[in-house]
Protein backbone atom coordinates (compact mmCIF):
# COMPACT_ATOMS: atom_id res chain seq x y z
CA UNK A 1 0.00 0.00 0.00
CA UNK A 2 1.47 4.13 -1.12
CA UNK A 3 1.57 6.24 1.58
CA UNK A 4 -1.37 9.20 0.62
CA UNK A 5 -0.07 11.03 -2.04
CA UNK A 6 -1.06 13.72 -3.93
CA UNK A 7 -1.04 14.56 -7.80
CA UNK A 8 -1.46 18.25 -8.49
CA UNK A 9 -1.14 20.70 -11.65
CA UNK A 10 -2.65 23.67 -13.13
CA UNK A 11 -5.27 24.10 -15.52
CA UNK A 12 -3.56 23.60 -18.66
CA UNK A 13 -4.46 25.49 -21.85
CA UNK A 14 -2.71 24.35 -25.15
CA UNK A 15 -2.75 25.31 -29.01
CA UNK A 16 -2.10 28.36 -31.22
CA UNK A 17 -5.42 29.88 -29.74
CA UNK A 18 -4.28 29.73 -25.88
CA UNK A 19 -4.64 33.26 -24.85
CA UNK A 20 -8.02 33.10 -25.51
CA UNK A 21 -8.59 31.91 -22.54
CA UNK A 22 -7.54 35.46 -20.98
CA UNK A 23 -11.03 36.12 -22.26
CA UNK A 24 -12.82 34.21 -19.52
CA UNK A 25 -10.98 34.73 -16.58
CA UNK A 26 -12.60 36.74 -13.87
CA UNK A 27 -10.95 39.98 -12.88
CA UNK A 28 -9.89 43.79 -13.14
CA UNK A 29 -6.19 44.09 -12.64
CA UNK A 30 -3.28 42.01 -13.71
CA UNK A 31 0.29 42.45 -13.20
CA UNK A 32 2.70 40.95 -16.01
CA UNK A 33 6.01 39.59 -14.24
CA UNK A 34 8.01 39.24 -17.12
CA UNK A 35 12.33 40.39 -18.16
CA UNK A 36 13.65 42.85 -20.63
CA UNK A 37 14.23 40.40 -23.43
CA UNK A 38 10.63 39.18 -23.32
CA UNK A 39 8.95 42.26 -22.96
CA UNK A 40 11.13 43.60 -25.74
CA UNK A 41 9.52 41.20 -28.29
CA UNK A 42 6.36 42.74 -27.79
CA UNK A 43 4.71 39.32 -25.87
CA UNK A 44 3.90 41.52 -22.59
CA UNK A 45 2.25 43.78 -24.87
CA UNK A 46 0.48 40.87 -26.98
CA UNK A 47 -0.93 39.98 -23.72
CA UNK A 48 -1.58 43.04 -22.18
CA UNK A 49 -4.09 44.41 -24.96
CA UNK A 50 -5.93 40.96 -25.04
CA UNK A 51 -7.54 41.94 -21.39
CA UNK A 52 -7.66 45.42 -22.14
CA UNK A 53 -9.96 44.69 -24.69
CA UNK A 54 -12.11 43.83 -21.63
CA UNK A 55 -11.46 46.77 -19.74
CA UNK A 56 -8.98 45.34 -17.47
CA UNK A 57 -6.05 47.62 -16.11
CA UNK A 58 -2.61 46.02 -16.90
CA UNK A 59 0.93 46.78 -15.14
CA UNK A 60 4.14 45.77 -16.72
CA UNK A 61 6.93 44.51 -14.32
CA UNK A 62 10.30 43.22 -16.56
CA UNK A 63 12.50 42.84 -13.81
CA UNK A 64 12.88 39.39 -13.56
CA UNK A 65 16.78 38.19 -14.17
CA UNK A 66 18.50 34.67 -14.40
CA UNK A 67 18.65 32.96 -11.33
CA UNK A 68 16.46 35.62 -9.36
CA UNK A 69 17.77 36.61 -6.16
CA UNK A 70 15.78 37.50 -3.35
CA UNK A 71 16.34 40.74 -3.42
CA UNK A 72 14.74 40.96 -7.36
CA UNK A 73 11.58 39.25 -5.88
CA UNK A 74 10.79 41.52 -3.40
CA UNK A 75 10.69 44.35 -6.25
CA UNK A 76 8.19 42.29 -7.87
CA UNK A 77 6.25 41.79 -4.76
CA UNK A 78 6.16 45.54 -3.94
CA UNK A 79 5.14 45.99 -7.93
CA UNK A 80 2.50 43.47 -7.47
CA UNK A 81 1.54 45.53 -3.99
CA UNK A 82 1.45 49.04 -5.53
CA UNK A 83 -0.32 48.00 -7.93
CA UNK A 84 -2.98 45.68 -6.32
CA UNK A 85 -3.14 43.25 -8.84
CA UNK A 86 -5.96 40.03 -8.89
CA UNK A 87 -4.80 38.72 -11.38
CA UNK A 88 -0.19 37.98 -11.98
CA UNK A 89 0.51 36.58 -15.31
CA UNK A 90 4.36 35.18 -15.23
CA UNK A 91 5.23 35.59 -19.63
CA UNK A 92 9.20 33.86 -19.79
CA UNK A 93 11.64 30.94 -18.72
CA UNK A 94 12.06 29.45 -15.56
CA UNK A 95 13.89 32.82 -13.76
CA UNK A 96 10.65 35.38 -14.93
CA UNK A 97 8.05 31.97 -13.24
CA UNK A 98 9.70 31.66 -10.44
CA UNK A 99 10.25 35.19 -9.56
CA UNK A 100 6.54 35.30 -9.89
CA UNK A 101 5.62 32.58 -7.74
CA UNK A 102 8.00 33.61 -5.16
CA UNK A 103 6.59 37.32 -5.05
CA UNK A 104 3.37 36.38 -5.14
CA UNK A 105 4.28 34.60 -1.72
CA UNK A 106 5.35 37.94 -0.67
CA UNK A 107 2.61 39.99 -1.96
CA UNK A 108 0.16 37.62 -0.40
CA UNK A 109 2.18 36.88 3.13
CA UNK A 110 4.75 39.64 3.43
CA UNK A 111 6.36 38.44 6.42
CA UNK A 112 7.35 34.80 4.64
CA UNK A 113 11.15 34.44 5.14
CA UNK A 114 11.69 32.76 1.12
CA UNK A 115 15.07 31.03 2.19
CA UNK A 116 13.06 29.32 5.05
CA UNK A 117 9.88 28.90 3.05
CA UNK A 118 9.13 24.65 3.44
CA UNK A 119 6.41 22.23 1.42
CA UNK A 120 4.60 22.19 5.18
CA UNK A 121 3.85 25.91 5.57
CA UNK A 122 0.03 27.18 4.92
CA UNK A 123 0.62 30.03 3.05
CA UNK A 124 -3.04 31.19 2.49
CA UNK A 125 -2.16 32.19 -1.27
CA UNK A 126 -5.31 33.41 -3.32
CA UNK A 127 -6.54 35.78 -1.09
CA UNK A 128 -5.30 38.93 -3.37
CA UNK A 129 -4.68 37.31 -6.58
CA UNK A 130 -4.39 34.13 -8.77
CA UNK A 131 -1.45 32.91 -11.02
CA UNK A 132 -1.15 32.42 -14.54
CA UNK A 133 1.91 31.21 -15.99
CA UNK A 134 2.98 31.57 -20.37
CA UNK A 135 6.25 30.30 -20.67
CA UNK A 136 8.39 31.31 -23.20
CA UNK A 137 10.78 28.89 -23.19
CA UNK A 138 9.90 24.71 -23.46
CA UNK A 139 11.55 23.62 -20.31
CA UNK A 140 11.23 24.86 -17.40
CA UNK A 141 8.24 23.05 -16.32
CA UNK A 142 7.51 25.77 -13.74
CA UNK A 143 4.12 26.36 -15.02
CA UNK A 144 3.50 23.32 -13.47
CA UNK A 145 4.63 22.64 -10.54
CA UNK A 146 5.06 24.11 -6.95
CA UNK A 147 8.74 24.17 -6.89
CA UNK A 148 10.43 27.63 -6.92
CA UNK A 149 14.42 27.95 -7.32
CA UNK A 150 16.08 31.19 -5.62
CA UNK A 151 19.02 32.70 -5.35
CA UNK A 152 20.61 34.07 -1.99
CA UNK A 153 21.68 37.52 -2.39
CA UNK A 154 24.85 36.48 -0.16
CA UNK A 155 25.96 33.44 -0.98
CA UNK A 156 25.14 33.00 -4.14
CA UNK A 157 23.30 29.43 -3.17
CA UNK A 158 20.48 28.75 -5.09
CA UNK A 159 18.23 26.92 -2.59
CA UNK A 160 15.09 24.81 -4.21
CA UNK A 161 11.59 24.42 -2.21
CA UNK A 162 8.14 23.54 -3.25
CA UNK A 163 4.90 23.76 -1.81
CA UNK A 164 1.37 23.16 -2.78
CA UNK A 165 -0.13 26.50 -2.94
CA UNK A 166 2.52 27.37 -5.48
CA UNK A 167 1.02 25.30 -8.07
CA UNK A 168 -0.25 27.98 -10.78
CA UNK A 169 -4.11 28.36 -11.43
CA UNK A 170 -3.66 28.28 -15.32
CA UNK A 171 -0.94 27.53 -17.89
CA UNK A 172 -1.59 29.21 -21.03
CA UNK A 173 0.92 27.16 -23.80
CA UNK A 174 0.88 29.29 -27.29
CA UNK A 175 3.76 27.73 -29.56
CA UNK A 176 4.05 31.47 -30.84
CA UNK A 177 5.74 32.57 -27.50
CA UNK A 178 8.56 30.04 -27.84
CA UNK A 179 9.36 30.48 -31.81
CA UNK A 180 11.65 33.69 -30.79
CA UNK A 181 14.34 31.59 -28.28
CA UNK A 182 17.91 31.43 -29.91
CA UNK A 183 19.56 27.80 -30.53
CA UNK A 184 21.53 27.24 -27.38
CA UNK A 185 18.75 28.20 -24.84
CA UNK A 186 16.48 25.64 -27.33
CA UNK A 187 18.93 23.12 -26.65
CA UNK A 188 19.82 24.00 -22.70
CA UNK A 189 16.41 24.06 -21.99
CA UNK A 190 15.13 21.08 -24.30
CA UNK A 191 17.65 19.34 -21.68
CA UNK A 192 16.06 20.99 -18.47
CA UNK A 193 13.13 19.21 -19.96
CA UNK A 194 14.52 16.00 -20.30
CA UNK A 195 16.26 16.01 -16.82
CA UNK A 196 12.87 16.71 -15.23
CA UNK A 197 11.18 14.06 -16.91
CA UNK A 198 13.72 11.11 -16.43
CA UNK A 199 14.81 12.33 -12.50
CA UNK A 200 10.87 12.49 -11.88
CA UNK A 201 10.67 8.91 -13.18
CA UNK A 202 13.66 7.39 -10.78
CA UNK A 203 12.78 9.82 -7.94
CA UNK A 204 12.32 7.79 -4.51
CA UNK A 205 8.84 9.81 -4.34
CA UNK A 206 7.92 8.68 -7.89
CA UNK A 207 3.77 7.76 -8.62
CA UNK A 208 1.71 6.06 -11.33
CA UNK A 209 0.46 9.27 -12.67
CA UNK A 210 4.05 10.71 -12.74
CA UNK A 211 5.07 7.85 -14.03
CA UNK A 212 2.51 8.57 -16.84
CA UNK A 213 3.63 12.14 -17.84
CA UNK A 214 7.04 11.19 -17.44
CA UNK A 215 7.05 8.33 -20.11
CA UNK A 216 5.37 10.53 -22.85
CA UNK A 217 7.63 12.98 -22.24
CA UNK A 218 10.68 10.95 -22.37
CA UNK A 219 9.49 10.13 -26.34
CA UNK A 220 8.50 13.76 -27.23
CA UNK A 221 11.45 15.31 -25.66
CA UNK A 222 14.27 12.02 -28.03
CA UNK A 223 11.75 13.39 -30.83
CA UNK A 224 11.11 17.15 -30.91
CA UNK A 225 13.94 18.19 -29.23
CA UNK A 226 16.68 17.78 -32.22
CA UNK A 227 13.77 19.52 -34.52
CA UNK A 228 13.46 22.21 -32.53
CA UNK A 229 16.88 22.97 -32.36
CA UNK A 230 17.49 22.04 -36.41
CA UNK A 231 14.99 24.82 -37.35
CA UNK A 232 13.81 27.09 -34.73
CA UNK A 233 10.69 28.46 -36.69
CA UNK A 234 9.43 24.65 -37.00
CA UNK A 235 6.22 25.30 -35.32
CA UNK A 236 5.41 21.61 -34.64
CA UNK A 237 8.14 20.96 -32.75
CA UNK A 238 8.08 24.14 -30.93
CA UNK A 239 4.66 23.09 -29.77
CA UNK A 240 5.55 19.20 -28.79
CA UNK A 241 8.70 20.06 -27.00
CA UNK A 242 6.33 22.83 -25.02
CA UNK A 243 3.74 20.44 -24.10
CA UNK A 244 6.44 17.89 -23.39
CA UNK A 245 8.05 20.30 -20.88
CA UNK A 246 4.95 21.06 -19.17
CA UNK A 247 4.66 16.89 -19.21
CA UNK A 248 7.87 16.53 -17.54
CA UNK A 249 6.66 19.43 -14.99
CA UNK A 250 4.06 18.05 -14.22
CA UNK A 251 5.84 14.47 -13.95
CA UNK A 252 8.61 15.70 -11.53
CA UNK A 253 6.74 18.82 -9.89
CA UNK A 254 4.41 15.77 -8.76
CA UNK A 255 7.25 13.40 -7.45
CA UNK A 256 10.64 16.07 -7.20
CA UNK A 257 13.94 15.46 -8.58
CA UNK A 258 16.89 13.92 -7.85
CA UNK A 259 20.45 14.03 -7.82
CA UNK A 260 21.07 15.74 -11.02
CA UNK A 261 19.50 18.45 -10.13
CA UNK A 262 21.72 19.00 -7.02
CA UNK A 263 24.76 18.41 -8.63
CA UNK A 264 22.98 21.07 -11.78
CA UNK A 265 21.86 23.77 -8.84
CA UNK A 266 25.09 24.00 -7.40
CA UNK A 267 26.63 24.63 -11.17
CA UNK A 268 24.08 27.94 -11.62
CA UNK A 269 25.17 28.54 -7.87
CA UNK A 270 29.00 28.58 -8.11
CA UNK A 271 29.68 28.72 -11.57
CA UNK A 272 27.15 30.63 -12.78
CA UNK A 273 26.34 27.83 -15.57
CA UNK A 274 22.66 28.05 -17.29
CA UNK A 275 20.25 25.83 -15.02
CA UNK A 276 19.37 23.92 -18.18
CA UNK A 277 22.59 23.44 -19.22
CA UNK A 278 23.91 22.39 -15.89
CA UNK A 279 21.24 19.72 -14.62
CA UNK A 280 21.27 17.86 -18.28
CA UNK A 281 25.18 18.57 -18.46
CA UNK A 282 24.92 16.16 -14.89
CA UNK A 283 22.01 14.33 -16.11
CA UNK A 284 24.24 11.52 -17.85
CA UNK A 285 26.55 11.17 -15.32
CA UNK A 286 23.61 10.79 -12.69
CA UNK A 287 22.13 7.93 -14.60
CA UNK A 288 25.87 6.17 -14.65
CA UNK A 289 25.87 6.91 -10.92
CA UNK A 290 22.47 5.75 -9.90
CA UNK A 291 22.02 2.37 -12.13
CA UNK A 292 25.17 0.89 -10.42
CA UNK A 293 23.94 0.48 -7.06
CA UNK A 294 20.22 0.21 -7.31
CA UNK A 295 18.77 -2.80 -9.22
CA UNK A 296 14.99 -1.05 -8.81
CA UNK A 297 16.80 2.52 -10.17
CA UNK A 298 18.08 0.53 -13.08
CA UNK A 299 15.11 -0.94 -14.34
CA UNK A 300 13.35 2.30 -14.49
CA UNK A 301 16.14 3.36 -16.27
CA UNK A 302 15.90 0.49 -18.59
CA UNK A 303 11.82 1.18 -18.93
CA UNK A 304 12.63 4.91 -19.98
CA UNK A 305 15.49 3.51 -22.52
CA UNK A 306 12.71 1.26 -24.20
CA UNK A 307 10.53 4.08 -24.78
CA UNK A 308 13.91 5.30 -27.58
CA UNK A 309 14.45 1.86 -28.79
CA UNK A 310 17.06 0.68 -26.67
CA UNK A 311 16.30 -2.40 -25.28
CA UNK A 312 18.65 -5.61 -23.03
CA UNK A 313 18.15 -8.16 -20.23
CA UNK A 314 21.23 -6.52 -18.62
CA UNK A 315 19.45 -3.62 -16.68
CA UNK A 316 22.94 -1.87 -15.91
CA UNK A 317 23.96 -2.32 -19.07
CA UNK A 318 20.74 -0.62 -20.98
CA UNK A 319 21.07 2.13 -18.68
CA UNK A 320 24.43 2.96 -19.59
CA UNK A 321 23.61 3.03 -23.44
CA UNK A 322 20.29 5.43 -22.35
CA UNK A 323 23.06 7.50 -20.98
CA UNK A 324 24.60 7.53 -24.13
CA UNK A 325 22.28 8.06 -26.02
CA UNK A 326 21.04 11.44 -23.68
CA UNK A 327 25.11 12.58 -23.90
CA UNK A 328 24.24 11.59 -28.30
CA UNK A 329 21.45 14.16 -28.09
CA UNK A 330 23.12 16.55 -26.36
CA UNK A 331 25.75 16.26 -28.91
CA UNK A 332 23.48 16.89 -32.08
CA UNK A 333 21.75 19.29 -30.41
CA UNK A 334 25.28 21.69 -29.21
CA UNK A 335 24.55 21.17 -24.95
CA UNK A 336 28.01 20.82 -23.26
CA UNK A 337 28.60 17.48 -22.29
CA UNK A 338 31.54 18.30 -19.93
CA UNK A 339 32.77 21.32 -17.85
CA UNK A 340 35.49 21.98 -20.72
CA UNK A 341 33.03 21.82 -23.05
CA UNK A 342 30.94 24.46 -21.68
CA UNK A 343 34.11 26.67 -21.22
CA UNK A 344 34.94 26.15 -17.36
CA UNK A 345 39.15 26.65 -17.11
CA UNK A 346 40.31 24.28 -14.73
CA UNK A 347 41.58 26.94 -12.62
CA UNK A 348 38.04 28.11 -12.11
CA UNK A 349 37.04 24.71 -11.74
CA UNK A 350 39.54 24.03 -8.92
CA UNK A 351 38.77 26.78 -7.36
CA UNK A 352 34.52 26.45 -6.71
CA UNK A 353 34.94 22.90 -6.56
CA UNK A 354 34.43 22.97 -2.23
CA UNK A 355 31.57 25.09 -2.81
CA UNK A 356 30.09 22.87 -5.35
CA UNK A 357 30.21 19.55 -3.73
CA UNK A 358 29.32 21.73 -0.15
CA UNK A 359 25.90 23.36 -1.78
CA UNK A 360 25.21 20.16 -3.75
CA UNK A 361 25.00 18.45 -0.46
CA UNK A 362 22.62 20.81 1.09
CA UNK A 363 20.29 20.52 -2.20
CA UNK A 364 16.68 19.00 -0.76
CA UNK A 365 16.71 17.03 -4.34
CA UNK A 366 19.49 14.95 -2.95
CA UNK A 367 16.43 12.97 -0.41
CA UNK A 368 14.56 12.18 -3.77
CA UNK A 369 17.71 10.26 -5.31
CA UNK A 370 17.42 6.26 -5.44
CA UNK A 371 20.89 6.28 -4.69
CA UNK A 372 22.95 6.92 -1.33
CA UNK A 373 25.66 8.91 -1.53
CA UNK A 374 27.93 11.77 0.14
CA UNK A 375 30.06 14.25 -0.69
CA UNK A 376 33.37 12.54 -1.62
CA UNK A 377 31.51 10.72 -4.61
CA UNK A 378 29.90 14.12 -5.07
CA UNK A 379 33.24 15.26 -5.60
CA UNK A 380 34.37 12.63 -7.74
CA UNK A 381 31.43 13.13 -10.08
CA UNK A 382 32.54 16.53 -10.57
CA UNK A 383 35.86 15.84 -11.47
CA UNK A 384 34.45 13.17 -13.96
CA UNK A 385 32.19 15.57 -14.98
CA UNK A 386 35.07 17.78 -15.84
CA UNK A 387 36.62 15.70 -17.93
CA UNK A 388 33.68 14.00 -19.50
CA UNK A 389 34.39 10.91 -18.41
CA UNK A 390 31.76 7.84 -17.72
CA UNK A 391 31.26 7.32 -14.27
CA UNK A 392 32.72 3.94 -13.65
CA UNK A 393 32.14 3.96 -9.13
CA UNK B 1 20.67 -14.33 18.54
CA UNK B 2 21.03 -10.49 18.99
CA UNK B 3 18.53 -9.52 21.76
CA UNK B 4 16.26 -7.19 20.30
CA UNK B 5 15.48 -3.95 21.92
CA UNK B 6 12.41 -1.84 22.90
CA UNK B 7 12.22 1.57 20.87
CA UNK B 8 12.93 4.16 23.03
CA UNK B 9 14.75 2.72 25.65
CA UNK B 10 18.25 3.76 27.36
CA UNK B 11 19.56 0.57 25.98
CA UNK B 12 17.94 1.40 22.63
CA UNK B 13 19.39 4.55 22.95
CA UNK B 14 23.11 3.82 23.83
CA UNK B 15 23.07 1.51 20.59
CA UNK B 16 21.94 3.74 18.49
CA UNK B 17 24.27 6.44 19.15
CA UNK B 18 26.54 4.17 19.29
CA UNK B 19 25.90 3.28 15.53
CA UNK B 20 25.15 7.37 14.71
CA UNK B 21 28.85 7.88 15.70
CA UNK B 22 30.30 5.75 13.43
CA UNK B 23 27.89 6.35 10.86
CA UNK B 24 30.59 8.19 8.11
CA UNK B 25 28.07 9.07 5.85
CA UNK B 26 26.05 11.04 8.49
CA UNK B 27 28.83 12.59 9.66
CA UNK B 28 29.64 13.83 6.05
CA UNK B 29 26.14 15.07 5.70
CA UNK B 30 25.87 17.08 8.84
CA UNK B 31 28.79 18.06 9.57
CA UNK B 32 27.78 22.00 10.16
CA UNK B 33 24.42 20.83 11.41
CA UNK B 34 23.87 21.98 15.03
CA UNK B 35 20.45 21.34 17.07
CA UNK B 36 18.94 19.03 19.56
CA UNK B 37 16.07 17.24 18.66
CA UNK B 38 13.38 15.24 20.81
CA UNK B 39 11.85 12.49 19.08
CA UNK B 40 7.98 11.82 20.08
CA UNK B 41 5.92 8.57 19.77
CA UNK B 42 2.51 9.90 20.34
CA UNK B 43 0.12 8.34 23.37
CA UNK B 44 -2.44 6.49 21.64
CA UNK B 45 -4.80 5.87 24.38
CA UNK B 46 -4.18 1.81 24.69
CA UNK B 47 -0.74 0.94 24.82
CA UNK B 48 0.86 4.35 25.06
CA UNK B 49 -1.03 5.77 27.41
CA UNK B 50 1.30 8.80 27.48
CA UNK B 51 3.72 10.45 24.93
CA UNK B 52 6.88 8.97 25.14
CA UNK B 53 10.04 10.88 24.17
CA UNK B 54 13.50 10.73 24.24
CA UNK B 55 16.36 13.60 23.35
CA UNK B 56 19.60 13.39 20.85
CA UNK B 57 22.25 16.57 21.22
CA UNK B 58 23.13 16.72 17.59
CA UNK B 59 26.45 18.56 16.98
CA UNK B 60 28.89 18.54 13.71
CA UNK B 61 28.08 15.27 12.65
CA UNK B 62 28.33 13.57 15.79
CA UNK B 63 25.85 12.61 18.86
CA UNK B 64 27.38 14.33 22.07
CA UNK B 65 24.44 13.32 24.11
CA UNK B 66 21.13 11.21 24.12
CA UNK B 67 18.66 10.25 27.46
CA UNK B 68 15.01 9.39 27.16
CA UNK B 69 13.34 12.56 27.98
CA UNK B 70 10.00 13.67 29.93
CA UNK B 71 7.47 15.68 29.10
CA UNK B 72 9.66 19.20 30.21
CA UNK B 73 12.13 18.62 27.79
CA UNK B 74 12.69 21.41 25.00
CA UNK B 75 14.97 21.40 22.12
CA UNK B 76 14.97 23.14 18.96
CA UNK B 77 13.25 20.38 16.95
CA UNK B 78 10.38 18.08 18.02
CA UNK B 79 9.97 15.34 15.94
CA UNK B 80 6.43 13.41 16.30
CA UNK B 81 4.09 10.80 15.28
CA UNK B 82 2.30 7.62 16.74
CA UNK B 83 3.83 4.52 16.99
CA UNK B 84 2.54 3.34 13.69
CA UNK B 85 4.01 5.42 11.73
CA UNK B 86 7.66 5.13 13.61
CA UNK B 87 7.22 1.90 12.41
CA UNK B 88 7.01 2.46 9.00
CA UNK B 89 9.76 5.09 9.01
CA UNK B 90 12.15 2.73 10.40
CA UNK B 91 11.04 -0.26 7.96
CA UNK B 92 12.21 2.21 5.04
CA UNK B 93 8.13 2.84 3.67
CA UNK B 94 8.42 6.57 4.13
CA UNK B 95 11.03 8.70 4.58
CA UNK B 96 11.00 11.83 7.52
CA UNK B 97 10.74 14.27 4.75
CA UNK B 98 7.97 12.80 2.94
CA UNK B 99 6.34 11.67 6.24
CA UNK B 100 6.04 15.27 7.32
CA UNK B 101 3.94 15.86 3.81
CA UNK B 102 1.93 13.53 4.10
CA UNK B 103 0.84 14.55 7.72
CA UNK B 104 2.49 11.24 9.18
CA UNK B 105 4.40 13.15 11.58
CA UNK B 106 4.81 16.59 12.82
CA UNK B 107 7.77 18.46 12.69
CA UNK B 108 8.51 21.89 15.57
CA UNK B 109 11.23 23.89 15.04
CA UNK B 110 12.80 25.99 11.99
CA UNK B 111 11.86 23.75 9.38
CA UNK B 112 14.14 25.58 6.22
CA UNK B 113 16.66 24.62 8.68
CA UNK B 114 16.05 21.37 8.36
CA UNK B 115 15.55 21.22 4.84
CA UNK B 116 19.18 21.92 4.24
CA UNK B 117 19.99 19.17 6.03
CA UNK B 118 17.50 15.96 4.61
CA UNK B 119 20.66 13.91 3.56
CA UNK B 120 21.82 14.35 7.35
CA UNK B 121 17.87 13.65 8.07
CA UNK B 122 18.12 10.41 5.69
CA UNK B 123 21.32 9.18 7.44
CA UNK B 124 19.95 9.54 11.03
CA UNK B 125 17.09 6.99 10.05
CA UNK B 126 19.19 4.37 8.05
CA UNK B 127 21.12 4.28 11.20
CA UNK B 128 18.25 3.03 13.10
CA UNK B 129 18.11 -0.42 10.84
CA UNK B 130 21.16 -1.43 12.32
CA UNK B 131 19.55 -1.88 15.91
CA UNK B 132 17.69 -4.69 16.51
CA UNK B 133 14.19 -3.34 17.22
CA UNK B 134 11.26 -4.30 18.79
CA UNK B 135 8.23 -1.80 19.58
CA UNK B 136 6.40 -0.71 23.15
CA UNK B 137 3.35 -2.20 21.61
CA UNK B 138 5.19 -6.08 21.00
Amino acid sequence: MKLVWWFSVPKIVFGDDALSELEIIQGERAIIITDKVVNGLGLADTVSNKLCERQWSTAIWDGAIPDPKVSTVKEAAEAMKQFGADWIIAIGGGSVIDTAKAAWVLYEKPDVQLDALTPFDILGLRAKAKLVCIPTTAGTGSEATKAIVIRDDETGRKFATINPELTPDLALLDPTFVVGLPKDFTAYTGMDALTHTIEGYISVWKNDFSDGCSLQAVKMIFNWLPKSVEDLSDLEAREKMLVAACLAGMSFGNSQAALAHSLGHSMGSVLRLHHGLSVGMALPYTIEFNCRDNEDCASQYAELAGIIGITGKDHVKVSMKLAEAVRDLMGKIGSPRSFAEAGVTRDIFDEGLERLVEFAMMDSSLTMNPRNTDSHEIRKMYEYMFEGKVIDF
Amino acid sequence: MTEKLVFPSDEWIEKYVDALNKNARYEDAAKTWEGDFVFQIDADGKTIPEDVRFYLDLWHGKCRSARMAGPEDTAEFVYAGPLSNWKLLFDGKIDPIKGIMARKFKLTGDMGKVMRYTKAALELVATTREIPTKYLDE
